[in-house]
């Protein structure tokens, strides 16, 4: 009997063998292969000797990076700007993917998804002027309101606390339309007839939001918040780049930036490779951590 | 079903606020495409804000005749298309297999699929394998690497994970084999994750930009993002730099770029519409009967 | 079921049909950089061909083709000894495209770029071969440039001493100017500002005073802009020393003054509260126009002067039409009197791949760009077509329309080694003004007002702001380059916010938290890497009296053109 059925699961995995390898030889070849580009970090590279001839010099590039207390500071604001751009980013496209899917007219459910994606597609060259221009001290309306009323302008852009929340904000704002995508694509495959059931029962709306359509998505909400960790050192250079102001330099410099100044003037691919490498590590620790977690709720990935 | 009167506030509500939303949305793309509707020294001056001043479509004729816009419009066509069929081809070819149980060496594969997400070789790593391959300048450059996004092969095996067993033992009970039941059975029962999946990789196909600037070399292919994001950026992140070279501080008036973000983003603003149709729900219902 | 199967196969035979195609078109165009193949549009096959880049702006009309292939690439194929096979580079990311190309050995044969930070890694990596050889054995053109010019050989020479950079000698202008509202001045009854204490006393009349008068507090005195810092000597980083004795001396006045001043104005709401988030001037320029400005620093060399003068003019004028500008001279310091920043004369542009095949054939490229018919043909156009020759026997534009379409995406960049002292009076900028339309003739009226503030203020033994040509300078070695670049940076952000922090943070504060700053990063091994670089260098490399000797020599020809 047990190598009949060994016999059976051996014939059911030979076509998704067959399915799984070229996708396999892509990973391998355009994934692992550049991996071992990696070994610049350890060394002091340079075009003339490529890839795996330049010097080595073992963990010097990490040395020089992390006795900077400059790097240290960076790695603090990026991880802080980050996890309140989780914190807050998190939870506003399911709300918003909620609010969405309970409207009832057709037409308007298809403005609103359409429209509030637009923002996606702006660079931030241009959503930072608009940002700067609404925040200004002397040409935005908000402030001339609050000149009206309070006799001074407030410096939104220059305060550490307001410069943080309208970087949060603005970031958030920008990326919610597209990231309830996917929550709207989860919440299409709930059952009609658990909140027929429910509505029987006399749950109210927000009742059946909370015992139907979270518990609904509850797999894709788990599945975003995992891989979301993977992107905790991520705070993107543009968003920086065009919202940034000498005020708030202490908070405003994060990795990407800094990969950028380091770059200025010279190659410097050791040791940006290395920032690099640095937070891809901490990144997969993350992503192990938080799938640990899920495995207790029966959720985790693998 | 009556609704009850607490409902029908709350849902006056969320109407109200998506309304607010959507016009705080709306407002950047009404000011941009206002923008590129006016003459130059109202925009010059900042003086347009929601409504064309001097309307006019000289930037729209400066930009199509002294550009090459319509050929990398194609161009970008071109690239996201044949984009989406390969990237989605080689997705399904990773995620249904990592979504059956019985796959042999199922964890394995997927811890080692989700190392990549985090790990890179970086840029040159990356073009030198690329180059090796000879396919330097041409889309397949494109392509090849971007075949499969990690993060959508994981969103669509987990959706795959969650059809139904039934509906796979009803299928074999049938007589159904295992490409059968992928063909005529999951696919059609996934398309809102397909459709998610398609938008997903048509637009970061169609956004693609440093990537294009690499590995594509010859001009004529460049697409239609990166013609007017060199816009855009010619005029903010360098100027420094650019203070030897002034003929480019000059080229690009504000019209002219509007004009570019507004061609680049309609597609965008045409095809999710489309896409829409396929989020349906429970397509799943009354498959399995008893 | 049997509809789904058939779709499906559609559908797949849809996609591999398409692969198909797109898979035949990728492998006819995989481009091979190393310059062998003789892709010549003359069809002699007898030229030798290299590889060449050109800055690719987007700004190109479909109808004229692309970048690197269209009637000038035509041109010069036919006209020039050698062909030329050209690969376009980002102009706003050259540094990673040609990085990539340099990392995987398929960089073209000539590098035409201006940033010294791409040119100076490639030849700390190795990358560029040295061009005494190839110049002494191949050139004739050039050669004789630098013979006439030995400044050229001597900005091209590397820390080896041979030479690695091919470039050009510019016309030594001025690269900001200052313009003030005459007709506020007069309204007010004042007179231009001639140090920098009158300037702040008149920034603030007009800041405060109303001159527009419209009853409301809406002007600015001026604008923070480039060139302000120029007033007060410059507040570069590795531009503050001064030269005494041979030794180089790190000076903080500079940077004192400046902060002082500004900050003054900006507490007393003279200037735009929100100009340090004005990334790129937008701000300062849509506030000019508006008519809201009454003194304006702004960027002024080559076609610059021609966007303020003609085009800003008169939209300022559309809005404001009493408006009246008028040029004001470098206020003068409390240490002494600046002149303007200076275009850098002697520009390098060029540098070659040291994997070139043919450094004959890029050698007889070069004399080919150098000599003056080349020059003139890659700005203006053809004779007949583009041109006819003026009454000041220089070119003068036919159809400006056609000109637009077919001239517009030329700019400089086919022509980076073109030197304006090979053109003679016809490349000069002011040579193009038209003095039959008014609008041109007032651009070339100031344009002589500049020059002669210029020579004035050299005859009277102005300073020039900073140590030297920021390009001209070395860059600094590996080792100190982060602490540098970051001493840079927050040094820069430093004086911003010691400018915008109100009465708590004074001056004295921020030039002892500057000094400290400077220390912690190294400054002072830094300070000795100029100092030796400067003792070795100091007569040899382009020094500020060798840049206004070059301004005293074109003087007889700008005088020509402008009289």
């Amino acid at each position: 009997m047990k190598s009949a059925s060994k016999k059976a699961l051996f014939k059911k995995n030979v076509p998704l063998m067959l399915m799984f390898a070229p996708a396999l030889a892509y990973y391998l070849i355009f994934r692992y292969l550049p991996i071992g580009g990696l070994v610049i970090s350890f060394e002091n590279y340079n075009f003339f000797d490529g890839v795996f001839h330049s010097p080595w010099v073992g963990f010097k590039n990490f040395e020089m990076l992390f006795s900077n207390d400059k790097t240290l500071r960076i790695i603090w604001n990026t991880l802080w700007l980050s996890v309140l751009n989780l914190v807050v980013g998190f939870p506003v496209p399911i709300i918003l993917a909620l609010m969405i899917n309970s409207v009832r007219r057709s037409w308007y459910k298809r403005f609103v998804q359409t429209v509030v994606y637009l923002p996606h597609f702006f660079s931030w060259v241009i959503v930072g002027g608009m940002v700067i221009t609404l925040f200004s001290m002397e040409s935005s309306f908000l402030n001339h309101w609050i000149e009206d009323k309070y006799g001074e302008p407030y410096p939104f852009l220059y305060k550490t606390f307001s410069w943080v929340t309208i970087f949060v904000g603005s970031g958030v704002w920008k990326e919610m339309g597209f990231s309830t995508i996917i929550y709207l694509a989860a919440l299409t495959s709930i059952s009609p007839a658990l909140y027929e059931a429910s509505a029987l029962d006399g749950a109210s709306k927000w009742k059946q939001t909370w015992h139907v359509t979270l518990p609904g998505i509850r797999g894709t909400i788990i599945l975003v918040l995992i891989l979301s960790m993977g992107r905790v050192l991520e705070v993107g250079f543009d968003q920086i780049y065009n919202l940034r102001n000498a005020m708030v330099s202490d908070i405003s410099e994060v990795i990407s930036t800094y990969i950028y100044t380091l770059g200025i003037q010279g190659g410097q691919f050791s040791l940006t490779t290395a920032l690099g490498l640095f937070e891809s590590v901490v990144a997969f620790i993350l992503i192990l951590g938080a799938n640990l977690i899920a495995k207790k709720f029966n959720s985790n990935l693998f | 079903m009556r609704e009850s009167y607490g409902d029908k506030i709350t849902r006056i509500g969320i109407s109200i606020l998506l309304l607010l939303i959507s016009i705080s949305c709306l407002a950047p793309v009404i000011n941009i495409l206002s923008i590129s509707f006016s003459g130059k020294q109202a925009v010059e001056t900042g003086k347009v804000l929601l409504w064309p001043i001097d309307v006019t479509l000289q930037s729209y004729s400066a930009l199509f005749e002294g550009t090459r816009v319509l050929a990398s419009l194609w161009n970008g066509v071109v690239m996201t298309v044949g984009g989406v069929l390969i990237s989605m081809v080689f997705t399904i070819c990773a995620a249904y297999p990592l979504s059956k149980g019985y796959f042999y060496g199922r964890r394995t594969f997927t811890l080692m699929l989700l190392f990549t997400m985090v790990f890179t070789g970086g840029l040159i790593p990356t073009y030198l394998v690329v180059k090796s391959l000879g396919l330097i300048d041409s889309y397949w450059s494109i392509w090849m690497p971007g075949a499969v996004s990690t993060y959508n092969m994981l969103i669509m095996r987990s959706y795959f994970e969650g059809i139904e067993p039934e509906i796979e033992e009803a299928a074999r009970i049938d007589g159904c084999r295992e490409m059968s039941l992928l063909f005529r059975i999951v696919l059609p029962l996934s398309m809102p994750v397909i459709a998610t999946l398609v938008l997903f990789y048509g637009v970061g196909y169609w956004n693609n930009f440093m990537n294009v600037l690499i590995y594509i070399n010859s001009t004529e292919k460049y697409t239609i993002t990166v013609l007017i994001q060199q816009m855009i950026a010619s005029q903010s992140l360098l100027t420094e730099s650019l203070a030897n070279d002034t003929t480019a501080l000059e080229l690009v008036p504000e019209g002219i770029k509007s004009a570019g973000i507004i061609v680049l983003i309609l597609p965008m603003v045409l095809i999710y519409p489309f896409l829409q149709k396929y989020f349906v729900k429970g397509v799943m219902l009354g498959s399995v009967k008893g | 079921m049997l509809k789904m199967k058939k779709r499906n196969v559609l559908l797949a035979g849809a996609s591999l049909t398409l692969l198909g195609v797109l898979a035949a078109c990728g492998s006819n165009d995989n481009a091979d950089n190393s310059g062998k193949s003789a892709d010549s549009d003359s069809g002699s096959g007898k030229k030798s061909t290299i590889s060449a880049t050109v800055y690719d702006r987007g700004l190109i009309a479909a109808s004229e083709g692309t970048m690197e292939k269209n009637r000038w690439t035509q041109w010069i194929n036919e006209n020039s000894p050698t062909n030329v096979k050209f690969t376009a580079v980002p102009r706003t990311e050259s540094k990673q495209k040609l990085n990539t190309l340099f990392a995987s050995g398929s960089a073209p044969d000539l590098i035409f770029e201006f940033d010294p930070n791409i040119k100076n890694p490639l030849y700390d990596q190795k990358q560029l071969m040295p061009l005494d050889d190839m110049i002494n054995q191949y050139s004739t053109t050039y050669k004789k440039l630098l013979e006439d010019n030995p400044i050229l050989k001597q900005a091209a020479l590397k820390s080896d001493g041979k030479m690695y950079e091919f470039g050009k000698l510019n016309e030594a202008i001025p690269q900001n100017v200052i313009v003030i509202r005459q007709d506020w001045l007069d309204k007010l009854k004042l007179t231009a500002p001639k140090t920098t204490e009158e300037l702040y006393q008149v920034a603030k009349a007009f800041a405060l005073q109303d001159p527009d008068g419209n009853g409301q507090k809406d002007t600015y005195g001026l604008n923070i802009g480039p060139g302000i810092t120029d007033i007060f000597g410059g507040t570069g980083i590795n531009n503050s020393y001064v030269d005494e004795n041979g030794k180089l001396v790190r000076i903080w006045d500079n940077f004192k003054e400046y902060i002082t001043f500004a900050k003054r104005l900006y507490d007393e709401g003279i200037i735009d509260k929100d100009y340090i988030t004005d990334n790129n001037g937008a701000k300062a320029r849509q506030d000019f126009l508006n008519g809201k400005t009454g003194i304006y620093f702004v960027q002024a060399n080559t076609n610059m002067w021609n966007r303020l003068w003609i085009t800003d003019y008169a939209t300022l004028k559309a809005n404001v039409p009493e408006a009246n500008l008028e040029i004001v001279p470098n206020p003068k310091s409390s240490f002494g009197q600046y002149t303007v920043w200076i275009n850098n004369p002697v520009q390098m542009t060029a540098v070659v791949n040291r994997n070139a095949k043919d450094p004959k054939a890029v050698m007889e490229y070069i004399d080919f760009l150098s000599t003056p018919e080349t020059g003139r043909t890659l700005t203006n156009g053809l004779e007949g077509t583009h041109w006819q020759a003026g009454p000041t026997g220089c070119p003068n534009p036919i159809d400006q329309e056609k000109n637009k379409t077919e001239l517009g995406y030329l700019g400089t960049d086919y022509n980076m080694i073109f030197s304006v002292v090979s053109g003679g009076k016809c490349s000069f900028l002011a040579s193009s003004f038209n003095p039959d339309k008014p609008d041109e003739k007032l651009a070339k009226d100031k344009f002589k007002e500049n020059m002669d503030i210029l020579y004035n203020m050299i005859d009277q033994g102005a300073k020039f702001p900073g140590l030297t040509h920021v390009e001209h300078l070395p860059t600094v070695p590996q080792d100190l380059l982060v602490d540098f670049q970051n001493a840079n940076t927050e040094i820069g952000n430093l004086i911003t916010k010691a400018i915008v922090s109100g009465a708590s943070y004074t001056p004295d504060k921020a030039i002892s938290e500057m000094q400290g700053l400077w220390k912690k990063f190294n400054g002072e091994k830094i300070d000795a890497f100029y100092q030796e670089w400067y003792t070795a260098n100091k007569d040899t490399a382009l020094m500020p009296d060798d840049i206004f000797q070059i301004v005293k020599d074109q003087k007889a020809t700008q005088e020509e053109i402008l009289k």
